[in-house]
C-alpha cells in the first residue's frame, strides 16, 4: 500500500517544524494516515483528500490546536501542514501496546474484566472533559477509540471531528449503529446529547459484543441495507433487554454474546443500559452521562471475585445469596467474601484489596484510597481493613464497645460491628451469613 | 478457535457477530480488452486486496467473501468458492474471444438464489468491467438477476471501459447511470476500480448523512473525477 505523499519528503508546518514523512500508515474515508518525523520524534500526519479538505476544517483545527487536549488519552491535533493543494494535521502516534475497540470485536484483544472496567472509566472520564470544554466528538465509534489491554488506559483518535456543541455544521452525522436515532431519522445534528448515546452503544459492544438494538427485529432482516438499518437504528429503535418490550428481544443462535454477557454482570450495572436505550432512546436530554457510568465502573471493579476452581473473573450481585453464585466458566459455587457496605455499595474484601475513597468522599478517581485489607496475623480467618488517611475512624464493636482507628491501625471485619469514616459509616456483611 | 485461544479467553462469548458480504468481479476478457486493457485492470484488481483487507479488518460487522467471473466467448467462475479477503489470492484474466456478458449474468443469478446464498447478509456487491457490446441476450440474463431478491437489492457498480463499451446497457445493469463509471484511459481505470472497490465497507459501515435523502449506500462524492484523472492518456 502507498500513500499519495512520498516518503523521504520534507514539509514544513504552519509553526515551522520540519517534518520528514517516514511511513503510510493507512487511509480513510476523508484521507491518509503517515508516521513522520521531527527532531527524532516521531508523530502522526492526517493527510486530507483534496475534496475532503475543507475551509471550515481548517478552521476547525486552528481552533482545537489553540484549546489544546482535554487531556493525555486524546490523540490530539498540535499543527498544520499545508501544500497549498491540501493540508493536514500532526497529532501524536499512537503506541503499538493499543489495540483497537476492533480488537476486542474480533477477540484479538482479550482483556480482562478489571481492565475492561479501567478502559471503560478512562473512555468515559475522556469524554467527559471534553464535553465540559463544550466540545462535542460527533463520530464515537469503533475505529477512534484505542486501549490498552493490560491496564485500561485509552487513547482517543480522529479528534478533527470535535467541533462546538450546537455549532450548526453539516460535514459530519456519524457512523450508522452508533448515531442516535435522531440523527439517522434526520431529527437532529451531532451534539454533546447524541454524543452520550454513542458512547453508551460503544460500551455497551466493549462490554457485551453486540449492538443494544439487533434483536428479535434484526434476525428477521434478511438484507442488513441502508433501509433496515434506518429502521433498526432509526425509526424504530428497542432495546433488546427492554423490561416491557419483548418485541425485540436478544434470541439464542443469533445473539449469543448478549445473552451470556447479560446473566455475567451484576443488576446495577445492566439497569444502567436498560435506562440509556429505553428512557434514553426518547428524552434526549436525559441521557446516562459520564459520571453515571464512572460510578459503576468503580462498583464494578470491587464486585469481582475470582473463581477458586477455573481462576476466572465473577461479578458478585448484591440482589442474590452468596450461595446462589455459580461461575459462568465451570458452573462452579463462587466463594463469596465478606463484604464491607456502605449505603447501597457492597465492596469485597480480601487480603491486599484496597477500599476506594469514592465510597467515602464520592470522589471519582480510579487510584485515590483510603484504606487496605491485611489478614489477622494472630487469626489468618479474620480480616481487618487498615487506616490508610489521617482521619481517625470509629469503630463499634457489636457490644456497643466504641474504639479509635487510627492511621496505620486495622478494624477488624466482624458481624454487626461499624466504622464511621468522618462522613459515612459502614458495617459488615459476613460471608454467608445472609 | 484454535486450542491456545480458549485457553486465554477471560471472559464469555465469541466474536462479535456479522454478516457475509459478497463481492463479485465480473470481468470483460473479450479479444478486444487484449493487451494494454486486460493487464490494466489485472494490476488495478490485484492492487485493491491490500486496501480491501485492510478495511476489512478493520470493520468486524461484515465477512468480506470475493468472487470473479470471467465472460468472453461464454463465460466461467475464475473464482468460484466465496473467499474470504483474508485468503483470497488473485488469479489474473487473460483476454480472447467474444462478449457473452448475458451468460456471466446467468451465472451470477444462479448463485444469488437462495440457496446457495444465505437468507440473512449484507447487500451483495456486483462490479462489471466491460469494454464493448454484449454479443449473446444480456436483457434476459439481467432481468433474470432482477427477479431475485439479492439481485435487486445488490449494490451493482458498472466500469465503462473505453469508448466502444455500450453504456445503455450497463446502465440497464445498475439501474443508475451514475454508477456506470468512465474509464477512458489506464490511469482512470485504475482509480475507478480502486473505488468500486471501497464500495464493500461502504456498504457494510454506511457513514451516513440523512439529509442526503438516499438508500444508496454509497458516497457518490469520492468518485474519482477528471480532476483527479490526467484525462490527456486517451485509449
Amino acid at each position: 500500500m502507498e500513500g499519495t505523499l512520498r516518503i523521504g519528503k520534507r514539509m514544513f508546518s504552519e509553526n515551522d517544524i520540519e517534518y520528514e514523512i517516514i511511513e503510510f500508515l493507512g487511509s480513510g474515508g476523508q484521507g491518509e494516515v503517515y508516521k513522520v518525523e521531527s527532531e527524532g520524534q516521531y508523530y502522526a500526519l492526517k493527510w486530507y483528500f483534496k475534496h475532503m479538505a475543507s475551509g471550515i476544517q481548517k478552521d476547525n483545527l486552528d481552533r482545537l490546536i489553540d484549546q489544546g487536549a482535554p487531556d493525555e488519552s486524546f490523540l490530539w491535533p498540535m499543527d498544520i501542514i499545508d501544500d497549498g493543494n491540501t493540508y493536514g494535521y500532526v497529532m501524536p502516534l499512537r503506541p503499538d501496546r493499543y489495540k483497537s475497540i476492533v480488537d476486542l470485536m474480533k477477540r484479538t484483544a482479550e482483556p480482562s474484566f478489571y481492565h475492561l472496567c479501567k478502559a471503560g472509566f478512562n473512555l468515559t472520564l475522556g469524554y467527559q472533559k471534553l464535553h465540559s470544554k463544550g466540545h462535542c466528538y460527533r463520530d464515537i465509534s469503533f475505529g477512534n477509540v484505542f486501549f490498552d489491554p493490560e491496564n485500561g488506559d485509552v487513547l482517543i483518535c480522529d479528534n478533527d471531528n470535535v467541533a462546538v456543541n450546537g455549532k450548526q455544521d453539516t460535514s459530519v452525522y456519524g457512523t450508522q449503529r452508533f448515531m442516535a436515532p435522531e440523527i439517522v431519522v434526520g431529527e437532529a445534528k451531532p451534539s454533546t446529547d447524541t454524543d452520550l448515546y454513542s458512547m453508551a452503544v460503544l460500551l455497551f459492544y466493549m462490554f457485551m459484543l453486540h449492538h443494544p438494538l439487533e434483536g428479535k427485529r434484526e434476525a428477521s432482516i434478511k438484507c442488513m441495507d441502508v433501509s433496515a438499518m434506518n429502521l433498526l437504528y432509526g425509526s424504530n429503535p428497542v432495546f433488546i433487554f427492554d423490561p416491557e418490550d419483548t418485541s425485540n428481544e436478544a434470541l439464542p443462535g443469533y445473539h449469543d454474546n448478549a445473552l451470556a454477557y447479560w446473566n455475567v454482570y451484576p443488576k446495577f450495572f445492566k439497569d444502567l443500559f436498560v435506562e440509556a436505550f429505553t428512557k434514553g432512546i426518547k428524552e434526549r436530554e436525559n441521557r446516562i452521562v459520564e459520571r453515571q457510568w464512572q460510578a459503576a465502573f468503580l462498583r464494578l471493579m470491587d464486585s469481582i471475585v475470582i473463581c477458586k476452581k477455573c481462576g476466572v473473573e465473577n461479578f458478585y450481585e448484591q440482589e442474590k445469596k452468596d450461595e446462589e453464585h455459580k461461575c459462568w466458566c465451570c458452573k462452579a459455587d463462587l466463594l463469596i467474601p465478606d463484604r464491607l457496605r456502605i449505603g447501597k455499595h457492597h465492596i469485597l474484601l480480601e487480603e491486599h484489596k484496597k477500599i476506594r475513597r469514592y465510597y467515602v468522599t464520592g470522589e471519582y478517581d480510579l487510584d485515590s484510597y483510603l484504606g487496605h485489607v491485611e489478614v489477622n496475623p494472630n487469626n489468618p480467618s479474620l480480616l481487618g481493613i487498615c487506616n490508610d488517611t489521617d482521619t481517625i475512624w470509629q469503630y463499634k464493636k457489636a457490644d456497643g464497645v466504641k474504639s479509635q482507628v487510627p492511621k496505620g491501625k486495622k478494624a477488624p471485619v466482624v458481624g454487626e460491628s461499624e466504622i464511621d469514616f468522618g462522613s459515612v459509616k459502614g458495617d459488615f456483611i459476613i460471608a454467608g451469613s445472609r | 478457535m484454535g486450542v491456545d485461544m480458549i485457553e486465554m479467553l477471560k471472559r464469555p462469548g465469541g466474536q462479535l457477530a456479522s454478516r457475509p458480504l459478497h463481492f463479485f468481479w465480473l470481468v470483460d476478457c473479450s479479444g478486444s480488452m487484449e493487451g494494454e486493457k486486460m493487464e490494466s485492470v489485472n494490476y488495478a484488481i490485484k492492487q485493491t486486496i491490500p486496501d480491501m483487507r485492510a478495511a476489512a479488518a478493520d470493520n468486524p460487522n461484515a465477512q468480506l467473501l470475493i468472487r470473479t467471473i470471467a465472460f468472453s466467448t461464454g463465460a466461467k467462475w475464475v473464482q468460484e468458492e466465496p473467499t474470504p479477503i483474508e485468503e483470497f489470492s488473485f488469479k489474473p484474466f487473460k483476454a480472447h474471444g467474444l462478449t457473452d456478458i448475458g451468460e456471466a449474468f446467468g451465472m451470477l443469478a444462479e448463485q444469488l438464489r437462495i440457496p446457495p446464498m444465505s437468507d440473512r447478509a449484507l447487500p451483495p456487491v456486483i462490479v462489471v468491467l466491460s469494454d464493448g457490446r454484449p454479443t449473446d441476450d444480456y436483457r434476459a440474463a439481467i432481468q433474470k438477476l432482477m427477479a431475485l431478491p439479492w439481485g435487486k437489492k445488490a449494490v451493482k457498480i458498472a466500469i465503462s471501459i473505453g469508448t466502444d463499451a455500450d453504456d445503455e446497457m450497463l446502465t440497464e445493469f445498475t439501474g443508475n447511470k451514475d454508477l456506470v463509471l468512465q474509464a477512458n484511459n489506464p490511469q482512470a481505470l485504475v482509480k475507478m476500480i480502486k473505488w468500486a472497490s471501497t464500495v464493500a465497507k461502504q456498504v457494510s459501515a454506511p457513514n451516513s448523512n440523512p439529509t442526503a435523502n438516499s438508500l444508496l449506500p454509497l458516497d457518490m462524492n469520492t468518485i474519482p473525477t477528471e480532476d483527479d484523472i490526467d484525462a490527456a492518456d486517451v485509449w
